[in-house]
């Protein structure tokens, strides 16, 4: 099975977006029922930079790829839907 | 700290004895649980490396997948555990003088707010279970009322037993107000007046 490699990113976008769609629900929440203690500021921090540092270690890693490349997935895998 | 924030429809007079949330190590296990599951497929990428004949090379298609598949992984797991803080962090059981309110945040779309009326109270029950609980001293404090209705359960909050007493005493002095205010009665005692600042967080 082969595909091109930019399929990775696309799917990795939608992964981010999924991901900041969730994570502004659960903003929403603290802001509207929780209270804005050290608490809740220091979780909020932690949350931001742990995200950060994932996405932007992603971003890094991914300026050197050569997007045009593809990709074989189970090439050791034969497929064989005849009937005999 | 503005503990009222938690409900904003009080009543007049109306104070907060105590805000009570469960106790540290319910989120304690979702800690550790988030622990291995950062660990552990570093380990068995680890073990992986070390017995198959896959190297890792920085730009090769499978390394870009395993990469980008970490990368959604790590961040849905940080997301999940932030879940977990935040669905802690949003229960809290609210004991006035008058009333016992229950905000219970149930994943990500479902807020439950309950109350019951402090002297409508018939039994307070405080219940330890198990040597971890006894050692860190948290448990479960149900509240019953009339037989019909479902009851209140504080579980895994901090010191359930002085709770259960604060509550027991809680319902005497909103009893002891109430026969004082009905007409003839003979009993006026200073005592049932509720205590002004009581308020601890647990």
């Amino acid at each position: 099975m082969t595909f091109p490699l930019f399929v990775i990113l696309i799917i990795y976008i939608v992964v981010i977006i999924i991901y900041l769609i969730f994570s502004a629900v659960l903003l929403y929440h603290i802001f509207r029922f929780g209270y804005w203690d050290s608490s809740t500021r220091l979780m909020v921090f932690l949350y931001f930079i742990g995200s950060l540092v994932i996405i932007i270690a992603t971003v890094v890693y991914a300026i050197d790829i050569d997007w045009s490349d593809s990709i074989t997935l189970f090439s050791n895998i034969e497929f064989n839907f005849s009937i005999d | 700290m503005d503990p009222y924030k938690y409900f904003p429809d009080r009543r007049v007079n109306e104070k907060i004895v105590l805000l009570l949330r469960r106790h540290w190590h319910s989120i304690a296990k979702y800690f550790l649980v988030f622990i291995l599951q950062i660990i552990l497929p570093i380990i068995i990428f680890i073990v992986f490396l070390q017995f198959s004949e896959f190297t890792w090379e920085k730009g090769s298609p499978i390394s870009v997948l395993i990469f980008f598949g970490a990368s959604s992984y790590y961040l849905f797991i940080w997301l999940f555990f932030f879940h977990h803080w935040i669905d802690y962090y949003l229960d809290v059981w609210v004991v006035t003088d008058q009333r016992i309110i229950n905000i219970e945040q149930k994943g990500l779309f479902s807020r439950t707010i309950s109350e019951l009326n402090i002297e409508k109270i018939q039994d307070v029950t405080s219940e330890v279970k198990g040597k971890l609980a006894t050692l860190l001293k948290f448990g479960d404090v149900h509240i019953q009322t009339a037989a019909e209705e479902k009851r209140f359960i504080f579980s895994e909050i901090p010191e359930p037993r002085e709770v259960a007493a604060r509550i027991v005493e809680l319902h005497r002095e909103a009893e002891r107000k109430i026969r004082a205010h009905k007409p003839g009665s003979q009993l006026h005692d200073d005592k049932s007046s509720v205590e002004s600042n009581v308020s601890r967080t647990f």
